[in-house]
């Protein structure tokens, strides 16, 4: 009764290959994480408490989280665009370009900030156009917005592309046959079929975005209570050897990360019931 | 000609390429209204482009296409009338089965309680009420290529357009479905043209077929037709189980073909007799070895080769066993003699000298 039968594998070596995941997971994950738990205990919970709900500090999860979500919001639909250019038509250029969107990715952030500073302040030449009608761009929330789009590029698009590619033809000829409009056969066939590489595009940049500090800070000007971001504030902290506050903020990241990553797998089994292999 | 006989579908000298491919050329053909239309031909033939270019998913590079009297090449497709049922179907699988049948109809704009009566009725057609709420993919493939068929005439189309109905399911399952979908385009009276490069297929279920080759049309009639009387070498060679085979002389009293490339016979034109049964013609049977035999349920299928040429036959199992190793005679009423494009029909003549002595 209580016997299980092991199930022969293609591949052999499970067990080998089930200890290597669970070492580079703790290796990389579990640690660090529990050690950022660790260093919060030296804490009373009113003591960690007080420091994360400082105003300072609540006004930069504000900047973090509002930039982080308009940026990873203008990445979805420019992300989404820019998935289905690259799927749908053929256009000299177009692998060039294919390769281009990995850049973000590849270049240090740091180089990504200062070069979008250096475009956005009021004698830059992007920043220049918006100075004449009044608009600042570098060294405000709309700086910081600007630097997590580039950053976050990658991952809509990344994960929204293979699907596309995959959508058959047929689905949107029968859509065609039976009198759609391009809008109803975009909503109705297509989007329901992107919708998760699109929601975990999105949860992935915008995860991202909540962490990004390199290129940031170049752009954000970080000040207090205005464009200092969350990050920022944990680099502050560990400036003055301030460890355990330092930590104490991590960890609201990290419970904001995980609530994020939540949501996105809710939303993801919803979506694949629909279509799971019930039958 | 043409004009006696109003066609519900006109074809004229359509032409289609894809690069420097022509995948059809010079097809011409007319569709009788309620007619139920096979499209054969090999893989690669052409077929479905043709399908295409009537529903209006592929434009012809030049020819006309006639729906009802009406020149369509500039009607978009949804403007033509049609139905069209997807080779893999095309659910959409986000959309339940009632809504995938009530889309084409709320596009229309029809009034939703129209809508719900439309569906019902549908749904009770192809016999799967109570599945209304089930999505594609907790389906089995026969219910969804009914969910396809519905989905297809539910905005009362004129003329339905199926590429390959039957080949994404399972022999079994296939079968039932052929007799149901001749019988429900029937019941519906509906023009209808299926794509097939299954010769079985195409002979039990249309009235009419339409053999391609190369982008090319073969032969146009009847199954019985098209069967018994092919008018070229390629309509003689797809239908029925052949053996080709060189020499046909070998075999008795069939005329002489000058310039004949090869022969085909099919195994209802050969008949087996045991050394010991009584025979008809004696004088022209040859004798053959049985060397394989197969049991195919209603009959056995017997591989002979008489003077190292290959045949099929047939016996029935009521007929006395025949064994491997035996050797048996075996007379051939009819052949068809290749010569190049051409195809003729021997009868033998043993026949007929015996039919004019009568
Ligand atoms: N969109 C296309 N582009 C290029 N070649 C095509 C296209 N569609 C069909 N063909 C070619 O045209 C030929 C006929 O195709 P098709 O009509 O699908 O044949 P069938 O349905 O008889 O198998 C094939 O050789 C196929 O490769
Ligand atoms: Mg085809």
């Amino acid at each position: 009764m209580a016997i299980k039968r092991k199930k022969t594998r293609v591949i052999p070596g499970f067990g080998l290959s089930f200890g290597i995941t669970i070492a580079m997971l703790s290796l990389i994950v579990i640690i660090p994480l529990c050690s950022l738990v660790v260093f919060t205990a030296q804490l009373s919970f009113k003591e960690f408490w007080e420091t994360v709900s400082r105003p300072r500090v609540l006004s930069s999860y504000w900047v973090s989280f509002s930039t982080a979500l308009v940026a990873s919001l203008i990445n979805a639909v420019m992300g989404l665009i820019l998935a289905w250019v690259l799927v749908r038509y053929d256009f000299p250029g177009k692998r060039f370009m294919d390769g281009l969107i990995e850049l973000p990715f590849a270049l240090p952030t740091a180089v990504a900030g200062i070069s979008l500073t250096h475009m956005t302040v009021s004698t830059g030449w992007v920043g220049g156009f918006f100075a004449k009608f009044g608009i600042p761009i570098a060294y405000t929330k709309a700086g910081i917005t600007i630097a997590l789009v580039f950053i976050g590029i990658p991952f809509v698009v990344r994960s929204v592309q293979p699907v596309l590619e995959k959508i058959d033809y047929q689905y949107e000829e029968a859509a065609q046959i039976l009198g759609f409009s391009h809008a109803r056969t975009f909503w109705k066939v297509i989007f329901p079929e992107i919708f998760p590489a699109l929601i975990s595009g999105f949860t992935l940049a915008f995860a991202r975005c909540l962490g990004e500090y390199g290129s940031v800070v170049f752009i954000a000007g970080n000040t207090p209570y205005e464009t200092e971001i969350t990050p920022l504030l944990i680099m502050s902290e560990l400036q003055e050897y301030d460890y355990a506050s330092a930590t104490s903020i991590a960890l609201i990241m990290l419970f904001a990360a995980f609530v994020i990553l939540f949501i996105n797998a809710v939303l993801q089994s919803r979506a694949s019931k629909k279509i799971g292999k019930i039958a | 000609m043409a004009d006696t006989v109003q066609n519900y579908v006109e074809l004229h000298d359509i032409n289609k390429n894809y690069g420097d491919f022509q995948a059809s050329h010079q097809i011409n053909f007319g569709i009788e209204k309620g007619k139920l239309v096979a499209l054969l031909g090999p893989s690669g033939s052409g077929k479905t482009t043709i399908l295409r270019m009537i529903a209006g998913l592929e434009t012809p590079d030049s020819g006309e296409i006639k729906i009802d009297g009406q020149v369509v090449n500039h009607i978009p497709a949804n403007k033509r009338g049609i139905g069209f049922v997807f080779q893999s179907y095309a659910l959409f699988r986000y959309m339940t089965v009632y809504d995938n049948i009530a889309m084409g109809l709320q596009i229309q704009k029809v009034p939703k309680q129209q809508i719900k009566e439309r569906v019902t009725e549908l749904l009770d057609l192809v016999s799967l009420k109570g599945l209304e709420n089930r999505y594609p993919n907790q389906l089995s493939g026969g219910q969804r290529q009914r969910v396809a068929f519905a989905r297809a005439i539910a905005p009362n189309p004129q003329l339905l357009l199926l590429d390959e109905p039957f080949a994404a399911i399972d022999a079994k399952v296939r079968q039932e479905l052929r007799s149901w979908l001749k019988e429900m385009i029937g019941k519906l009276g509906i023009t209808s043209i299926f794509v097939t490069h299954d010769q079985d297929e195409a002979m039990e279920v249309a009235d009419e077929i339409i053999l391609t080759n190369r982008g090319r049309i073969e032969q146009i009639g009847s199954p019985s037709e098209i069967y018994t009387y092919p008018k070229t070498a390629f309509t003689a060679s797809f239908f029925g189980q052949n053996a080709q085979l060189e020499g046909y002389q070998a075999f008795h009293t069939f005329g002489d073909v000058p310039g004949a490339d090869k022969a085909l016979i099919r195994p209802e034109f050969v008949k087996v007799y045991k050394l010991d049964e009584k025979q008809q013609y004696p004088e022209s049977a040859s004798i053959g070895t049985v060397e394989q035999i197969s049991f195919r349920g209603d009959r056995t299928e017997l591989q002979i080769n008489v003077n190292g040429l290959l045949i099929t036959a047939k016996r029935n199992l009521g007929e006395s066993p025949i064994a491997v190793g035996e050797q048996v005679k075996v007379f051939l009423y009819r052949i068809f003699v290749l010569k190049g494009e051409e195809v003729i029909l021997l009868e033998n003549e043993a026949v007929n000298s015996n039919y004019f002595n009568i």
